[in-house]
């Protein structure tokens, strides 16, 4: 799969990872002063901007890779990895700690990675820098009919040793036109 | 050690290091930035909108919450995920909104000139840095080529100047709006596409702060989806 | 041995970072003697004199703003005995380096190393430029850019 990953990124339009770094960087930066510093409030802003753009990237992902319905949720995590990291970002985070009934488990960032590379954030331990990932996720997700909880539990940001997400399914929902969509 | 650096390696990076990011040059997919900027006016109209509501201001959040399909992303009436709701809101031509796109431009543009240009001279081959920047007609080519070049992979299609401080700059198939489209028909498309065009004028003012000129920076559609760029400068050129 | 003066002044001539070393070259041999190794040695009335010498050669650093194209301007200006070198970025932001040569210091100062150590404190600013909670013309007080400055300065200066 990861050969295919490489396949794909080969072709697609690419820009310089600085670029998209200032740009995330300037929303995230724009928001702590838009909202005083609370953070709780930036990261709902940055997960609500994620989820929506998870909402609509699944169909550019899926048309992109012409990836097929997943048999596991183990198998979709590897997917996601593999595929959705690499040809978005052009990382390949790991996969680890999957718990023994196979649905949670942590998707560890390489570092540094496209998203916080050169940034130091305040010395706060509310601000996820990194949310706009877990919205993405989880609203990709939601559009296969996957029920996830995404979130942050570690961020080298933040002096942890590892950038960690994690996932947890909840359940596996019913072909349904999801509220919202016409 | 850097004097004896062959060409295109005269940088300095020690060896015992890992290669230095700002002499790699490393990629994202170009998609990623379109999703990521689709969502700045939306996002910025969310933010007035629970900045002017001083009731939910108040109770700001605490915790924080999760997105899900049902929930809407803010007061707004049916602002719900994956839905355009939210830009038919009348806020979409408030004041307040505008300058919220345009600084997210504006503090990009005043970082982007220093990054770019330091990349471009080391990229060069040069080894080190090569020549400054001075005459403001080669920072309005620097906008037109190697900005938008970054930005969109493309660049300006035409500039024109007065020669007396006023610069027009033509894109004529500006990426940004140029996949909008409402089933209300174009003009309902040029409407809501003006207040995205702040997001770029915010990158030229901020490109043009860095190399100290103040300058004015207004955009129009004229011709959907060409865009003209009019930037008003004291300088005479 | 030289001391040296560095400081980084903003577009608003507002100062964004400070620092005052001497030399490291020699410093082994110096290790016996009462000074500390990369402590500046400038007397006392020079040290407060240090930020108004250093903003007192802004106006010939913002003539060659605007009619050069070099960003390394060179030295610039001398004062009591002090030399200031230049450097200017793309974004307009000045690096300074005052430096006494009169110390009775057979050490010439190198006019190379010197243009070096701008260019790689010219890398380290764009770095830190590139934190998103950085803006332009605050002042510089990330630790880790203290600690990589301080290294370029000990390997050139």
């Amino acid at each position: 799969m990861s050969k295919k990953g490489d396949d794909i990124w080969k072709n697609v339009d690419k820009i310089n990872s600085e670029l998209f770094t200032l740009t995330y960087g300037s929303i995230v930066a724009q928001l702590c002063r838009d909202f005083n510093h609370n953070y709780h409030e930036v990261n709902n802003q940055l997960d609500q901007m994620g989820y929506n753009i998870g909402i609509r990237l699944i169909e550019e992902f899926l048309s992109r890779t012409g990836a097929q319905r997943c048999q596991s949720f183990k198998e979709t995590v590897e997917v996601i990895t593999k595929l959705g990291f690499r040809v978005f970002l052009n990382i390949q985070p790991a996969v680890e700690n999957w718990s023994s009934d196979g649905r949670s488990c942590s998707i560890v960032l390489p570092e540094p990675n496209p998203l916080n590379e050169f940034v130091e954030i305040p010395p706060t331990k509310d601000l996820w820098y990194c949310q706009i990932l877990c919205g993405i996720l989880r609203g990709a997700l939601q559009m296969i009919q996957l029920d996830v909880d995404v979130n942050f539990v570690k961020d080298t940001l933040k002096g942890d040793d590892k950038t960690e997400i994690r996932l947890k399914l909840n359940k596996i929902l019913k072909d349904e036109v999801p509220a919202g969509e016409d | 050690m850097s004097s004896t650096a062959g060409p295109g390696s005269g940088t300095t990076s020690s060896s015992e290091e890992a290669p230095d990011i700002l002499d790699t040059q490393s990629y994202v997919n170009a998609a990623s930035l379109q999703f990521l900027l689709q969502e700045l006016v939306p996002t910025s109209i969310r933010v007035s909108h629970k900045l002017a509501d001083t009731n939910t201001l108040l109770s700001l959040a605490d915790k924080d919450e999760t997105s899900t399909i049902d929930k809407p992303l803010s007061s707004i009436p049916n602002d719900l995920p994956g839905t355009v709701n939210v830009l038919d809101l009348a806020a979409l031509d408030q004041d307040d909104v505008s300058l919220r796109v345009e600084a997210y431009g504006y503090t990009l543009g005043l970082k982007l000139a220093e990054l770019l240009l330091y990349k471009n001279t080391r990229f060069a081959g040069t080894g080190g840095p090569g020549s400054k920047i001075v005459d403001i007609l080669d920072i309005m080519k620097f906008v037109c080529r190697d900005v938008w070049k970054c930005l969109y992979n493309k660049q300006m299609d035409n500039l024109r100047t007065n020669h007396r401080g006023t610069f027009v700059l033509v894109d004529n198939n500006y990426k940004l709006i140029s996949s909008l489209s409402s089933p209300k028909g174009i003009h309902d498309t040029v409407s809501k596409a003006k207040v995205h065009l702040w997001f770029p004028c915010g990158i030229i003012r901020g490109i043009l702060k860095s190399f100290g000129v103040d300058g004015n920076v207004t955009a129009e559609i004229t011709q959907f989806p060409v865009v003209t760029f009019n930037i008003y400068t004291s300088i005479n050129n | 041995m030289t001391s040296y003066y560095f400081s980084i002044i903003g577009t608003r001539d507002n100062p964004v970072y400070e620092f005052e070393f001497s030399s490291f070259k020699n410093s082994l041999a110096m290790s016996t003697s009462t000074s500390v190794p990369g402590k500046s040695q400038f007397s006392a009335s020079i040290k407060e004199m240090l930020p108004f010498i250093s903003n007192s050669s802004l106006d010939i650093i913002e003539d060659a703003q605007w009619t050069t194209n070099l960003f390394y301007l060179g030295k610039i200006d001398s004062f009591y005995g002090l030399l200031v070198n230049a450097f200017i970025t793309q974004g307009n932001i000045k690096f300074v380096l005052c430096y006494d040569v009169s110390n009775g210091t057979t050490q010439k100062y190198d006019d190379s190393s010197i243009k070096q150590f701008f260019i790689e404190a010219n890398d380290l600013y764009v770095k830190c430029l590139l934190n998103p909670f950085y803006s332009v013309n605050d002042a510089i007080v990330s630790p880790d850019f203290d600690l990589r400055l301080k290294l370029i300065a000990k390997k050139y200066l």
